[in-house]
């Protein structure tokens, strides 16, 4: 008898098969837990197909931004040229063209503009709450990035399906929510709790998936990630590695870390001199700039499985920072030759990927740490949107900076979790794990 | 980022060793019937109220004080003292569809009333205390409200238009922020400071004090009351646990006068305190309904009532937000600080044909740091936020920032700003009134509950075969 070796591509397979029987299976709601580019996107396109086109439902997508809904509907009209997708949107909404052109994409503000029979539509969970209708319209509602979504807004919307799809990734950014919450602090299935959480902790029966295998991550990455944002969600990557190389040779010390990658390394930091910097560190901004420009001069190419080189233009390249004047800091600098690199912030960045990311610690050029800065959220985002390669970037000083600033534990009754607790462990784990691995690289000054 | 700005304001209070103005307009609302409350309660006893100051602006406190708070009948006999003047005061309010207001020492005494308010208002065997708690719960649950202005805090008023040369948590010292404003001739501030924390200022009354002073004449009121001692002892007794109290409440009381008359300044209130003054008439109204129909003031909400809550909650902040930099000059260069505002000048401009419309777009040329904002992002004129603008680009220049902005609309009403006008953007002015649209939609779409936000089980639904291969019939549609 010969033993048939699983591989990570069958239980990935496994996973997805398990999610779309649910449908037939006529669960009502259940949980998909999924680690960073696990094809969370691809199972929210399949789930919507299936139940439209095989089981003829009504079908309502829900985002958070309107962003994401637009990636969907392109991804859906793109995928699915054949199948009608509408989108919710309000009049005043600026629209991207390459949305807007979409031939099998209608846009719709309000009920009546839905179609009678089975439907796939569209629209942000804000949206979807404002909507002029608050029957059940829908047999499926599948909730993108659900643990972003506070439980105040899953109830203003929850009542429009029959059944529910709430699929996410638990370790990125936790719902964004401003006012004081004391009230509900020890609220398990509080107004502010990720609607997964607060599902499960009011009806813990609620059937739980998870996906086992990240498409995007490479091992090296996943080995970095998966113990410091994932302990208790274990995945494996999908491809051990993906090669890359430069054309022109690296002759600067600077570009050793720019090497890594061509050695199966896919994270790497990259330190500069230790500065209190504020919010906006101009200098930083100007090295991250100057290190996409001189990756992008010594002609940086992706290796394919087939062999193929692909060289890497803007369109490949991603800059995360924890802040939006951060995030202007550097797109500013990147007009007029790069201006395709896209930049952004780690919240608008869920859900996106780009084979070369250049991120700005969060903590870095900074004299406190703070909640915000800690969350592991905001870092584990900015962290797995690579699917090659990773460079972060950051000031001298960030490890002493989590030893001055250790949580002062404020714990609420009843409540295990402590992400400011969760926030800095998995900092401290990180970076420790980077620099065991030679991993850091200091520069001696910025570069321009 | 704000938090820079704050910084060099407690810097320049520090150099000058006292404090300084850091808004140009007042940022409270301050009611002409306000009522000034100033309790008192006893180490160990969170609850209990074991004297208590009342009274309006520029008028003298009535105080009460009782021989032992953990006396069940005597806390609510001060309770029920307290009760008529808030059920008087309210009463005032409601036939004027004005707001009442509460003004305390500091967070310490608004936490205290907080406390006070959920015990009381559960309190089963006496209806009129019952009633003095749902009546307090109005002040106390406003409070986590962004500007919110039902209760006040002295300390937290003075901080919104004074900044001291010390750390932000010891501003909650009322008596040390009076001393920051006007320290006293002939003493460094650091001693005056020191003198200044000696005072009690919050609820709590100094353990030195409890232990030395009032501990053993509370005891020999007890002592008095327990063995029948004669009406004459007993109110001896009393007086003695009066007499050091008194002095303490009267203290804090004077202190919130002072506090008052400091906020009362001749510079313009902030534009938007009229709206502020409206959302507070509105609560209360909605409150005071919600008693006449003996509606519930519940400790936990269930989903229904978190969720109108939140959406409150966030409403009231993002609106105060988007409001506060229009009309202070301070909270206007907070914004431009933080990137919320964009000031700078037209450098260019194009306007071309696109099919029936002209498309007017500009170069704004701008030398802030920060700049919160990305492609897609729309901002108004400041000056005339009938204009406006969609962010199309951000690109470094020669000289600071260029930001590429097409009009969206109100050119015609407004018209194109001009190459070498000064403009400044920011975001929309608050829509206070979607609220009341969000409440309605909020109510009709959770007329019932969905099953998830409920205890009961799921919906049971009868399920299909599961057909082989699922993906692979997906992926046969594409």
């Amino acid at each position: 008898m010969t033993a048939l070796a699983i591989t990570a591509e069958d239980r990935a397979s496994a996973a997805i098969e398990a999610v779309l029987a649910t449908q037939w299976r006529r669960v009502p709601a259940f949980v998909l837990d999924s680690p960073p580019g696990a094809g969370k996107t691809g199972i929210v396109e399949r789930l919507a197909v299936q139940s439209f086109a095989r089981l003829n439902e009504r079908v309502m997508i829900v985002t958070l931004t309107n962003e994401q809904a637009f990636d969907i509907a392109k991804r859906l009209a793109r995928g699915f040229p054949r199948i009608p997708i509408h989108m919710v949107v309000s009049k005043q909404l600026e629209i991207p063209d390459e949305v807007a052109d979409l031939p099998s994409l209608t846009l719709a503000d309000s009920a009546s503009a839905l179609p009678a029979g089975p439907m796939i539509s569209i629209a942000n969970a804000a949206k979807w709450s404002w909507f002029d209708h608050h029957e059940v319209m829908a047999d499926l509602q599948i909730i993108d990035e659900a643990y972003q979504l506070p439980d105040y807004q899953f109830v203003q919307i929850a009542g429009l399906a029959h059944r529910h799809a709430l699929i996410g990734d638990p370790g990125q950014i936790a719902p964004v929510i401003q006012t004081e919450l004391e009230r509900w602090r020890c609220d398990p299935a509080g107004p502010h709790v990720p609607a997964p959480d607060a599902l499960i902790a009011r009806h813990p029966a609620t059937l739980r998936l998870a996906l086992p295998v990240s498409r995007r991550l490479v091992q090296d990455t996943v080995s970095f990630i998966q113990p410091a944002f994932y302990p208790e969600l274990a995945f494996e990557a999908l491809t051990p590695v993906r090669p890359m190389g430069y054309a022109v040779p690296g002759i600067m010390p600077t570009d050793i870390p720019l090497d890594a990658p061509t050695h199966g390394q896919s994270m790497t930091m990259i330190e500069l001199p230790a500065m209190m910097a504020g919010d906006v560190d101009r200098a930083m901004a100007g090295t991250m700039v100057a290190t996409v420009r001189r990756v992008l001069q010594r002609q940086a190419f992706l290796i394919e499985e087939d062999g193929r080189r692909t060289t890497v233009t803007p369109q490949m390249i991603g800059v995360a920072c924890a802040q939006v004047a951060q995030v202007a800091a550097v797109r500013e600098r990147l007009w007029p030759d790069l201006s395709d690199v896209l930049v952004e912030t780690a919240n608008r960045f869920q859900g996106l990927e780009r084979p070369l990311m250049f991120v700005q610690h969060p903590l870095s050029g900074r004299a406190d740490a703070t909640a915000f800065h800690l969350d592991t959220g905001r870092l584990c985002v900015m962290l797995s949107r690579h699917s090659v390669a990773c460079w972060i970037f950051g000031r001298e000083g960030i490890a002493s900076q989590l030893r001055r600033y250790a949580p002062v534990g404020d714990r609420a009754l009843g409540i295990d979790a402590d992400p400011e607790f969760i926030g800095w462990r998995a900092n401290e784990k990180l970076l420790d794990q980077l620099a065991r691995h030679n991993r850091i690289h200091a520069v001696p000054a910025e570069l321009r | 980022m704000a938090d820079v700005l704050d910084l060099v304001a407690r810097l320049a209070a520090f150099d000058q060793q006292r404090a300084i103005r850091h808004a140009s307009h007042r940022q409270v609302a301050i009611q002409p019937h306000t009522l000034i409350m100033c309790p008192l309660a006893m180490a160990g006893e969170d609850t209990a109220v074991h004297a208590i100051a009342i009274g309006g602006i520029n008028q003298p406190p009535e105080i009460c004080v009782i021989g032992d708070p953990r006396q069940r009948d005597e806390q609510y006999a001060l309770i029920a003292w307290l009760g008529e003047r808030i059920e008087r005061y309210f009463g005032a309010c409601r036939a004027r569809g004005d707001f009442p207001q509460f003004w305390v020492s500091s967070s310490a005494a608004a936490g205290h009333l907080d406390i006070l308010a959920d015990r009381l208002r559960f309190t089963r065997d006496n209806p009129p205390i019952k009633r003095v708690g749902e009546l307090l719960t109005y002040a106390t649950e406003r409070m986590p409200y962004a500007g919110q202005q039902a209760l006040m805090t002295a300390t937290g008023a003075l901080s919104t238009l004074f900044a001291t040369g010390q750390h932000q948590g010891d501003d909650e010292h009322l008596g040390v922020f009076l001393t920051w404003l006007a320290p006293p001739p002939g003493l460094s501030l650091q001693n005056a400071i020191v003198q200044a924390e000696r005072e009690v200022m919050g609820v709590k009354t100094d353990p030195e004090f409890d232990r030395l002073t009032l501990q053993p004449l509370v005891s020999a009121y007890d002592a008095a009351k327990k063995s029948g001692a004669s009406p004459q002892e007993l109110q001896f007794r009393y007086q003695q646990v009066a007499s050091v109290l008194t002095p303490i409440v009267t203290r804090i009381y004077d202190a919130v006068q002072q506090a008052l008359r400091w906020l009362d300044q001749p510079i313009p209130e902030a534009p938007v305190l009229g709206e502020l003054r409206r959302q507070e008439a509105s609560a209360f109204a909605s409150f005071m309904l919600g008693r006449d129909a003996g509606a519930a003031l519940p400790y936990r909400d269930g989903p229904k009532a978190a969720a109108f809550k939140m959406v409150e909650r966030e409403h009231a902040l993002q609106s105060l937000a988007a409001d506060q930099s229009y009309g202070d000059r301070m909270a206007a260069a907070r914004s431009r600080w933080t990137g919320h505002l964009i000031s700078g000048s037209v450098v260019g401009g194009t306007s071309v044909r696109e099919g029936k419309k002209t498309v007017h777009r500009l170069v704004i040329a701008s030398e802030q740091v920060n700049l919160h904002l990305r492609p897609r992002d729309q901002l108004v004129l400041t000056r005339d936020p009938r204009l406006q603008v969609v962010v199309e680009d951000v690109r470094i220049a020669s000289e600071g920032t260029h930001l590429h902005v097409r009009i969206k609309k109100g050119h015609q009403a407004v018209g194109v700003p001009l190459t070498g006008a000064q403009v400044e953007l920011g975001a929309d002015r608050a829509n206070w009134d979607m609220l009341i649209r969000k409440r309605g939609r909020m109510a009709a779409r959770l007329t019932t509950l969905p099953w998830t936000h409920t205890d009961g089980p799921a919906p049971a639904m009868q399920p299909l075969a599961v057909p082989t291969d699922l993906q692979a019939a997906i992926e046969a549609l594409r």
